[in-house]
């Protein structure tokens, strides 16, 4: 085993202990030997230790859980949590096979979504707007007393 | 600390705040503290906090477990800690474009953890590395993960941790050497 195969290990699976019997045994061997490598391993271990010793931060703040409390209990799952959801989980789904194509695709099926119902709005709308105008255009001819309603249509089509 | 319930999740979830608020007790000092070693400042890893315990109550009927929980929450922390990061950085490059004194934003950046020397010390090492490395390491060294753990838990295979884990000690060893500090 030579210097740069001894420190690929001692960087890692050796520090780690994950080696197996006959790695160690190498390891060891060429540590015996080599004095380069026993002090990149001295320096190795000083490194390691200097962030194993560090004490653990206090913890949160109370304010913390206090937010968290206020936020669970005054909103409930609602129906945007659920479209959050799952829009989440379909840009999720795409990222893969897509990237930056999440996004796209996420858009993609808000049109596929949301442009029916706004096409169905604008079409109720113009119904509604139609049917209001034949009812003062069929009033009208009621008031003449000669209505026609099919050709009040055709008025009102036209007038829209 | 004593054990969580085995019912707590079933509890939480069905709407027990009291459960869910022991679920928090235990495990809140590992999500702040992953997070803060992963950004530094107090803020932002009680921000994160506030966020992954959010979205634990969002999700608690999918848990199966405990152990499940413990996982998703690394993850999660994680998750949330590099997006922080990454929303700091642009940040910065917008104070930099805008003429801002770019040293102020990064004392401001860097604010929390220079309060101990041992904070300033650790803080001063995991910025040498980048924040990929830093999670592997993190967990690694302070939370004891094995690597098998670790990708898993980052959904990456075990080569890339090790190759994490080198790159990283590489990178804290040179910057030992820079500076000549007795780390
Ligand atoms: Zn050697």
């Amino acid at each position: 085993m030579n210097c740069q195969q001894t420190q690929d290990l001692l960087l890692t699976d050796f520090l780690d202990q994950q080696t197996n019997p006959e790695q160690q045994l190498q390891v060891h061997q060429h540590l015996k030997d080599c004095s380069v490598c026993r002090e990149q391993w001295a320096s190795i271990t000083a490194v390691d230790a200097t962030l194993k010793n560090v004490p653990s931060p206090d913890g949160p703040s109370p304010y913390v859980w206090e937010r968290i409390a206020d936020k669970v209990q005054a909103r409930p799952a609602s129906w945007l949590d659920v479209v959050q959801e799952n829009l989440a989980g379909l840009i999720e789904g795409f990222k893969p096979a897509w990237g930056y194509g999440s996004f796209v695709g996420a858009m993609l099926v808000v049109l596929v979504v949301v442009l029916p119902l706004v096409v169905q709005q604008q079409h109720q709308a113009a119904t509604a707007d139609r049917e209001y105008l034949l009812q003062l255009v069929y009033a009208d001819d009621k008031n003449a007393g000669d209505g026609d309603v099919s050709d009040s249509g055709f008025v009102v089509d036209h007038l829209l | 600390m004593a054990d969580l319930a085995d019912d707590v999740i079933g509890r939480a979830s069905a709407g027990d705040i009291a459960a869910f608020e022991e679920i928090y007790r235990y495990h809140a000092g590992m999500v702040y503290r992953v997070a803060l070693r992963m950004m530094a400042r107090v803020e932002d890893a009680e921000e994160v906090t506030q966020q992954v315990f959010i979205s634990v109550h969002k999700h608690l009927k999918s848990f199966n477990g405990k152990s499940s929980l413990k996982t998703w929450l690394y993850r999660i922390t994680v998750n949330c800690s590099l997006n922080t990061l990454k929303a700091r950085k642009r940040h910065v490059e917008v104070a930099w474009v805008e003429g801002f004194d770019p040293e102020d934003t990064h004392d401001n950046v860097r604010e929390t953890l220079t309060r101990g020397e041992i904070h300033q010390q650790i803080t001063d090492l995991l910025e040498e590395i980048t924040p990929d490395q830093r999670a592997c390491i993190l967990f690694r060294t302070q939370e004891g993960l094995s690597y098998e753990e670790i990708a898993l838990t980052l959904g990456i295979n075990v080569n890339t941790v090790r190759s994490r884990l080198k790159r990283a000690r590489e990178a804290l060893l040179t910057a030992r050497t820079r500076k000549g500090v007795a780390v």
